[in-house]
């Protein structure tokens, strides 16, 4: 007996050298796990410099310590990097390439360190800083792409950061929660804004007169309509004026909620199930209950229509290959074109018809209420759409949302979108 | 940062001394100063990672003023040997006591997470529940306590004996399943894990496993004086009596143990090692293993969970990397990125699903890097060690509990650490001692307590024996 017990405990030796071989060769392995936020690798190797489209330095550093030029402005979109804190945006998302490209550089460079292969971004930094002005001390975030190529052009998500200071602690404490990034990881719901996607469902159906009501009841829920006794010739005009009750007739009578939910879930990464109940599918029709989407989806569904149907998957690195995707059929895309420019030409964004005048501005708003204690409610305001120069000249697509707010979105979200294509059409024309 | 390497370095020197003092000496009440020294450094090697995590704002106030108090409590549940003059060595319940405070509560007090299932949590957790590390701290107590309270007082002894003298292996077998059938009556009720008071504290499996499947393993083999004569069977009636032994556990604990995949597997591999031990055929480790394999590709044809398990999380975990492959895919860079010499304790980043219980290798492995696995490698060893090198055994019911128990702790300790760094399939099952658990810790501790009990038998009789 003896032996064999010996045997045994040999046996299990044998079995932690095994672990301890295996335990080794992981840190020995050449197998690239860069962008993990475990690999303490990351907060040792030397990264690259990043620089915005226009050649514009955004981080420069020496080795590991890095200095963010534009601290605040560029806070969501570049993120930050840190052993106790993980990795965010750019930095964590290509951490791999920003080592990578030193690493190269190093070796044919002689390994100075100076003339390091810099990480290329899509943000222009000109118009990130008018965002970001423009959103001023609101909470929200502001998304803009070019829907052609789908790559990011600015992007803002209020409180931010600024990730020099690295104060971490005090940020994760704070209750706004200026580390997360609202225009990628917010979930709002668009309010009127998603009518656009009951609107395409009923592109091609036979127009109705609809003589609003007061208000439009589903099981015991009642909806305000926003133009009693008006009535409404055409699925255009109802959208410009975002009436809720047109929508909720025709969604609820013509559009079948897998139709809908299709349709929605081409947009949104919370997808919507085909099983909804009425009284959830007459709120998702209004962008409200079920229907929750990112700023930048919202600026990916305006980028599909002015993009004639085709969606750009996002980028945010130059010369990264955008996924493409033919979501909307071109002659939907060109209708829901036309109801978007009708929309500021006579709708709810009409106080931005001037710019008609430089170029096609077309959009959507959406005010979407949110419930506080004791009954009280407060609004959600989105809005989305293009711009374009005449002959669909460099196009962009937008999405502006400002939490927490008191006013409509046409009247919260109007002044900023100005701002927005202010610069657009005064640095956009070549 | 560099002090927390030094603290780290530190702390795995003094985990070193502890272990090779341990393994050298005998450590007894008849020699105080050997029992103050040795408890005096395995406190200098638990508050000082504290003071370093508590400095580095990992973990908060509350719960470090009661984690300090371990050592006072470590020191008065050591008097409680004293004050009933037990004379036996208490290495296996410092080296436990070591292992569940500078492992696993240093561990858990890191990683500063909060528990909301369990016993505990639901009477004293605030609204995030309660913390890990001070639920880990109240059971390891009253387990220490209640264990060393059984050991001195000889009632563990006693009740061993009155197991030996009354009970049957078939007994233990019905036990078995009532309480695996309980466990599924209970999930079919509640819907999810455990009835809904207890989930979370209370692991019939852990119970089946360590205690009923021993017991009864080593009331089969004494009473039908098969653990003396198996290994001089001719080989077909070995393989015949292994063969009903074998048909037995399926009917007791196998079969109803089937939607706990991973004790079950844990299950067969003991039954593996013990019955080549008995017999002295070595072939039957290599076939257990093999067995075992086959049976997990096995179920992986009917059980899509353990399909994606085996498949998704295990083999092929480069390809399902945002999905099953994730969690693994943490797993080894963290692996990665400590680097041979571990990261320093505070320096890593353990921020992943169930990193407190079945990867808490993970944490503990990327900041304590290589020399810090071969330590908690060490210390089930020496368990093992205790048992299979030093002692003289008899093949009879307490031999036969004495050989198998040391097996479930390393066993299951062998198999989480070989599931963490991707070696065998994840299942799930806890490291003994340093993972989160309620009534595991008793388990283990009331298993620690057994085999003392039982050395101690053997050294009062070889005594005897001496003397006359």
């Amino acid at each position: 007996m003896n032996k064999a017990k010996l045997c045994i405990f040999f046996f299990f030796l044998a079995c932690s050298i095994v672990f301890i071989i295996k335990f080794i060769s992981f840190p020995l392995s050449r197998e690239k796990v860069y962008s993990s936020e475990h690999n303490i690798r990351n907060y040792k190797d030397p990264r690259a410099n990043i620089v915005g489209r226009n050649g514009i330095a955004l981080v420069v550093g020496n080795g590991t310590e890095r200095k963010y030029r534009f601290g605040r402005i560029t806070s969501h979109f570049i993120g930050f990097y840190d052993p106790r804190l993980g990795m965010s945006g750019i930095e964590g998302d290509y951490s791999q390439r920003l080592i990578d490209n030193n690493r190269a550089s190093l070796y044919y460079f002689g390994g100075s360190g100076e003339d390091k292969a810099p990480l290329k971004v899509t943000i222009d930094i000109g118009l990130q800083k008018v965002c970001d002005e423009a959103l001023g001390g609101l909470v929200g975030a502001i998304v803009v792409l070019d829907p052609t190529t789908g790559e990011i052009l600015s992007l803002i998500s209020h409180p931010n950061f600024d990730p020099n200071k690295k104060d971490w602690k005090e940020l994760q404490k704070r209750g706004d929660a200026p580390l997360l990034n609202r225009a990628t990881k917010g979930f709002y719901n668009p309010g009127s804004l998603w009518k656009t996607i009951v609107a395409l469902n009923l592109l091609g159906k036979k127009e109705i007169t609809y003589v609003s009501p007061v208000s439009y009841t589903v099981g015991d829920k009642k909806f305000k309509c926003n133009h009693p006794g008006t009535r409404i010739n055409s699925l255009a005009d109802a959208y410009a004026y975002s009436d809720n009750c047109y929508f909720l007739h025709r969604g609820l009578t013509e559009v079948s909620v897998n139709d809908f939910a299709r349709t929605s879930n081409q947009f949104m990464s919370r997808e919507l199930p085909a099983t909804l109940k009425k009284i959830d599918y007459a709120f998702s029709i209004i962008g409200q209950g079920p229907v929750l989407v990112s700023p930048l989806q919202e600026s990916l569904l305006a980028g599909t229509i002015i993009n004639d149907g085709r969606m750009q998957g996002p980028v945010s690195v130059k010369g990264e290959k955008s996924e493409q995707r033919d979501i909307i059929s071109k002659s939907s895309a060109l209708s829901l074109q036309q109801m978007m420019v009708g929309v500021v030409k006579k709708g709810t964004g009409r106080k931005l018809s001037n710019f008609l005048k430089q170029g096609v501005v077309g959009l959507k708003t959406g005010t979407a209420e949110k419930d506080l204690k004791k009954g009280k409610k407060i609004n959600i305001t989105s809005m989305a759409g293009f711009a374009y120069f005449k002959g669909k000249k460099n196009p962009v697509s937008f999405a502006v949302v400002v939490e927490d707010s008191r006013l409509l979105a046409a009247n919260q979200c109007s002044p900023i979108v100005a701002k927005i294509l202010n610069y657009y059409f005064s640095h956009y024309k070549e | 940062m560099l002090i927390a390497r030094i603290v780290t370095a530190t702390i795995l020197t003094i985990y070193a001394g502890v272990l090779t003092s341990l393994y050298r000496h005998r450590i007894s009440w008849q020699n105080e100063s050997a029992v103050i020294k040795m408890t005096g450094w395995i406190c200098i090697g638990y508050l000082l990672p504290l003071v370093l995590i508590f400095s580095r704002n990992d973990g908060n106030f509350f719960d470090f003023i009661v984690l300090c108090l371990f050592c006072p409590v470590l020191w008065l549940i050591l008097g409680v040997f004293k004050r009933f003059g037990y004379s036996g060595p208490l290495n296996l319940f410092l080296l436990s006591a070591m292992i569940s405070a500078v492992a696993g509560l240093v561990t858990q007090y890191r990683l500063n997470l909060y528990i909301e299932k369990g016993l505990l949590a639901r009477f004293i957790g605030g609204e995030r529940g309660l913390p890990i590390a001070v639920s880990q701290f109240i059971y390891i107590v009253i387990s220490m306590a209640v264990v060393s309270t059984l050991i001195a007082t000889g009632y563990l002894n006693k009740l061993l004996s009155i197991i030996e003298e009354k009970t049957d292996a078939l007994f233990w077998g019905a036990v078995s399943v009532l309480l695996l059938v309980l466990l599924f009556v209970a999930k079919k009720i509640s819907g999810s894990g455990a009835p809904t008071l207890l989930s979370g504290s209370l692991q019939p499996t852990e119970i089946v496993y360590k205690f009923c499947f021993i017991l009864f393993l080593s009331k089969y083999l004494s009473r039908t004086g098969m653990a003396m004569v198996l290994s001089f069977y001719p080989v077909r009636q070995m393989i015949k009596e292994v063969i009903i032994l074998f048909g037995l556990i399926c009917v007791f604990f196998l079969v109803p143990m089937l939607t706990e995949m991973g004790t079950a597997l844990l299950l067969f591999l003991t039954f593996t090692v013990l019955i080549s031990l008995i017999s002295k055929r070595w072939y039957f480790i290599p076939l257990g293993g093999l067995t075992a394999v086959i049976g997990v590709f096995g179920i992986t044809v009917v059980s899509a969970r353990m399909k994606e398990r085996v498949f998704h999380a295990w083999l092929n975990w480069q390809e399902y990397i945002s999905q099953a492959g994730m969690q693994p895919f943490k797993a080894y860079s963290a692996f990665h990125g400590s680097g041979i010499f571990g990261t320093g304790i505070t320096n890593g980043y353990p921020k992943m699903t169930k990193i407190a219980s079945d990867y808490v290798l993970v944490a503990v492995g990327e900041e304590w890097g290589v020399i810090g696995l071969v330590l908690i490698t060490a210390g089930y060893l020496l368990i093992l060690k205790e048992v299979y090198l030093l002692r003289t055994i008899k093949p009879d019911f307490r031999g036969i509990l004495l050989l198998g128990l040391p097996l479930t702790i390393v066993v299951q300790a062998f198999f989480h650490i070989s599931a963490n760094l991707g070696l065998f399939v994840l299942s799930g099952l806890p490291l003994p001692f340093i993972s989160l658990g309620g009534s595991a810790y008793l388990i283990s501790f009331l298993t620690v307590g057994t085999i003392m009990t039982l050395m101690n038998g053997k050294t009062e009789d070889a005594e005897v024996k001496k003397g006359e």
